[in-house]
């Protein structure tokens, strides 16, 4: 039985008894489906000494519960032609598979077996976390993972966005399978939880079978609300870090609203205007875009940057809207931190030009079409801005609300979010001779 | 179990008068299309000395042409919301446009553009230098990038294009002229050394009218198949290298050696082979040694470089130099057994099933059904080719994949390229 169901053109929804949000999409034209599981734990969720746990309890859950052993999901998957793969984020851990349209039981049943039964075994525990560990590593490799990991962990004094999601390795060493076990415990259930499906199937029968599948589970004590509240930023904060690299990286970070907030919208198109466009609901979308925006123009074709990005994301409380910039030898990163803040003083003393909105918007709307391609992105979009704004209808209200951004908008939102004082500046100084 | 039902691909081929080829698959699940034109000007067309000359001119092509300057040109495409990119590889540059149906046209008026008239300002070029100069100090720095360059220069002759990245190096980027690209471009840019490849929300008939307004007139290149022009390349002697670079955790490794061309009949067992070892279920059987069983990786995975002349098999792994002996100790014993044993009947069963199943997967973007059907002109697998995979795939036997693998993948002549942070 459903507590209630609503639909509109694109979906439908439905929220089982035991509190399980279901969101189906028919789209008929391949014989696919794409399934998206999102939990609403990662980054956020986590306490020093922990940090990381999302994640490697992600990693868990490819590891066998009552119905797949070790590897059985993999295998299963792949044996069909399917792919499959997981995610954690700050506000999420996300399992996806898109697979074809007849094996559609096969996925309902993997993440039936995930949510409760999900073993977690000593051995196999202690095996991931070099695996978890070796991730990091990897990205350890890039300067810029120094860069960013320095400031994230200045721009928050309380919130847990400054710990990220990978963790530190003294928590990756020091984390034992009974803290794995019960945050798995605490936050997979099915009140904490979106199944979303987009493909080739009839959305009645396939209701029948998640109530065959779903039903069974009860729903659990709802995890532990987040207590912190940052409080507002009240002046620079500055950070520095010196390691062997290649060249220097400047990285800007600003407090900014949540996806959910009056301002998103203009945020993003602020965000699309400074550094080009990305569709703010999905992944995916078209390369090569951007190159008329004023800071590629500033940076790039102004022979101070080889590379940049300005980005503002979609998040379930106030994070960070980000401007990086990968410097060309020679570059002192003081010139390219004068030009990015003058860039966006620019825009907060004259506003901007209608044509050059007009073109900005264009590129969005583009970017959320190309982003839509496939059941299996269709089916981010739905579980994202279900996350992120509240309701899945989001995926179409979001991308209207864009268009309806005017300049003023734009230049208020400058001037309230990208001001001085909520400001964490990152510097990467190489301290390798050759580098300089 | 899987099937192939709707992955059919039946995409229509138009040979133009001068010779450019045209191919096209109307998919209108999302309003946008996707045109790409390969042109048979990457690194293999470089003269020895012009490293980096294949890629620079394509890299140019945006920087402004007889009729749009770089600065209009953005704004217009930032306009169109379309996202336009360029790849360079060894064959060929790879120009693509992105774009929302409705602007189809005028995107076609712009590519012909780029590939027809650019003029190769020599302001821009020395701006784009100063970049690439960048992005090669930051290539010196990626342990994963210098594993596969150090591979290759000791995989393949220094003759050989395969013998380096297609980016060249800082001298001879430094040393690049404006008439070092107009040359090159007046060479290999032309209507017999390209193809369009156009997948989306657009009818055929649109399509070849653009293509007959906008390259009707486009004279021909050079003639020359690029696979004549690859010099040959004798298996190198088994060898390791490490490569230590300061401030690293990890360390990347490649394990491999050049193997077949795209168009060997042995092209398909090899493949499977690979798929087998390097790739079906999470990472084939290296990942599941590696990463699930040992835990001394976060990837470790193999791929086939299916090309003109010997592509490369390649294995690569991220690993703790702590746990490097083991985990090349374990890759090595993983190989060993697969060229023993071969598959086993139920990886076999597996390799048949999911190769089949993942085909509307694959198919379901617009630039995956670009990716397939580049392949399919490429190496001339003929417009039928999906339809006769699947028999391609499931007629393959163990012993046809296992003599596959012992006749390329040769462990005497394979090459370990690591780089990662100094080791005692």
């Amino acid at each position: 039985m459903a507590l209630s169901v609503s639909a509109s053109a694109s979906f439908q929804q439905t929220t089982l008894d035991n509190g399980l949000r279901v969101i189906l999409r028919e789209v008929r034209e391949r014989p696919l489906v794409g399934v998206w599981m999102w939990y609403r734990v990662g980054g956020r969720n986590e306490l020093p000494g922990t940090t990381g746990v999302s994640h490697w309890v992600e990693h868990m859950l490819f590891k066998g519960g009552k119905r797949f052993g070790k590897g059985e999901i993999t295998k299963e998957i792949s044996r069909r032609g399917g792919a499959l793969n997981a995610f954690t984020w700050i506000d999420c851990t996300a399992y996806f598979e898109t697979l074809p349209a007849d094996e559609i039981d096969l996925s309902l049943a993997i993440e039936s077996d995930r949510i409760y039964d999900t073993r977690i075994e000593p051995d196999e525990a202690e095996a991931e976390r070099t695996v978890v560990i070796s991730e990091r590593e990897g990205s350890e490799n890039f300067p810029e993972f120094w860069l960013r990991e320095e400031v994230q962990s200045v721009a928050w004094r309380e919130h847990p966005y400054r710990l990220g999601v990978i963790g530190p390795k003294s928590d990756l060493r020091a984390m034992t399978r009974e803290n794995l076990y019960d945050h798995y415990k605490r936050y997979y259930m099915t009140n904490n939880a979106t199944l979303v499906m987009v493909g080739d199937f009839s959305s009645s029968e396939l209701l029948d079978k998640i109530h065959a599948e779903f039903d069974q589970h009860p729903a659990g004590p709802p995890p532990p609300p987040l207590q912190i509240e940052e409080q507002p930023q009240t002046g620079e904060r500055r950070v520095s870090v010196s390691r062997p690299g290649p060249t220097h990286y400047v990285m800007l970070a600003y407090h900014a609203p949540p996806g959910s907030h009056v301002d998103a919208a203009a945020m993003v198109m602020l965000s699309a205007l400074l550094g080009g466009a990305s569709s703010p609901i999905a992944w995916g979308g078209a390369r090569g875009l951007g190159r008329s925006s004023r800071l590629y123009r500033a940076l790039v074709d102004g022979e101070i940057a080889s590379s940049m990005s300005a980005g503002y994301e979609l998040t379930v409380d106030p994070y960070l809207f980000a401007i990086d910039a990968t410097l060309r030898n020679g570059v002192e990163p003081a010139r390219a931190e004068s030009a990015i803040v003058q860039e966006i003083g620019r825009i907060q003393r004259e506003g901007i030009p209608a044509d050059e909105l007009r073109r900005t918007k264009r590129q969005l709307h583009a970017q959320v079409v190309y982003s839509l391609e496939g059941v299996t992105n269709q089916g981010f979009a739905l579980g994202f801005m279900d996350l992120v704004a509240g309701d899945a209808a989001a995926w179409e209200t979001f991308p209207a609300a864009l268009q309806s951004v005017t300049p003023e908008d734009v230049q208020r939102v400058a001037s309230i979010y990208l001001v001085d004082k909520q400001r964490t500046t990152g510097w990467f100084m190489p301290d390798n001779v050759d580098a300089r | 179990m899987a099937t192939v039902t709707g992955s059919a691909l039946r995409p229509a081929r138009t040979q133009f008068e001068n010779g450019l080829v045209l191919l096209h698959n109307r998919a209108a699940a999302n309003p946008s299309v996707v045109i790409r034109a390969l042109v048979r000007a990457g690194a293999s067309r470089e003269s020895p000395g012009e490293h980096g000359i294949g890629g620079l001119t394509g890299r140019m092509l945006r920087q402004g042409t007889h009729n749009i300057g770089k600065s209009a040109l953005a704004e217009e495409l930032d306009g169109m919301g379309a996202g336009l990119s360029v790849d360079v590889g060894y064959a060929l540059v790879s120009v693509s446009i992105k774009v929302l149906s409705g602007d189809f046209r005028r995107a076609m008026e712009i590519l012909a553009e780029l590939l027809r008239r650019p003029i190769f300002p020599t302001d821009e070029l020395d701006r784009l230098k100063g970049q690439i100069l960048t992005d090669l100090k930051e290539m010196d720095d990626n342990t994963r990038i210098v594993s596969e360059r150090t591979w290759r220069e000791l995989a393949y002759p220094a003759a050989h294009p395969y013998h380096r990245l297609t980016v060249g190096d800082a001298a001879s980027v430094q040393a690049a002229t404006r008439d070092n690209l107009t040359n090159f471009h007046s060479a290999w840019y032309g209507s017999t050394q390209a193809t369009l490849i156009v997948v989306g929300d657009v009818s055929i008939a649109e399509t070849r009218t653009a293509v007959e307004t906008n390259f009707g007139d486009w004279p021909a290149g050079r003639i020359e198949r690029v696979e004549a022009t690859l010099p040959a390349s004798d298996l190198p002697a088994r060898q390791v290298r490490e490569v230590a670079l300061a401030g690293k955790t990890q360390a990347d490794v490649a394990i491999g050696l050049p193997t077949l061309e795209r168009t060997s009949p042995d092209f398909y067992p090899l493949s499977f082979a690979n798929h087998i070892l390097g790739r079906m279920y999470f990472m084939g059987r290296f990942g599941e040694k590696v990463r699930d069983q040992q835990g001394l990786a976060y990837y470790a995975y193999s791929e086939l470089h299916g090309s003109y002349g010997r592509g490369g098999w390649l294995m690569r792994a991220g690993v703790n130099p702590r746990n490097l002996e083991e985990a090349l100790s374990s890759i090595d014993a993983e190989l060993k057994a697969f060229l023993t044993e071969g598959p086993t009947p139920a990886e076999q069963a597996d390799g048949v099933s999911s190769l089949l199943g993942s085909l509307p997967r694959q198919l379901e973007t617009n630039e995956g059904a670009a990716a397939v059907m580049s392949e399919i002109e490429l190496y001339d697998l003929g417009l039928d080719y999906l339809e006769r995979y699947p028999d391609i795939v499931r007629s393959l036997t163990r012993e046809q994949v296992t003599a596959a693998a012992r006749r390329w993948i040769l462990p005497e002549h394979l090459v370990t390229a690591i780089a990662g942070p100094p080791r005692a």
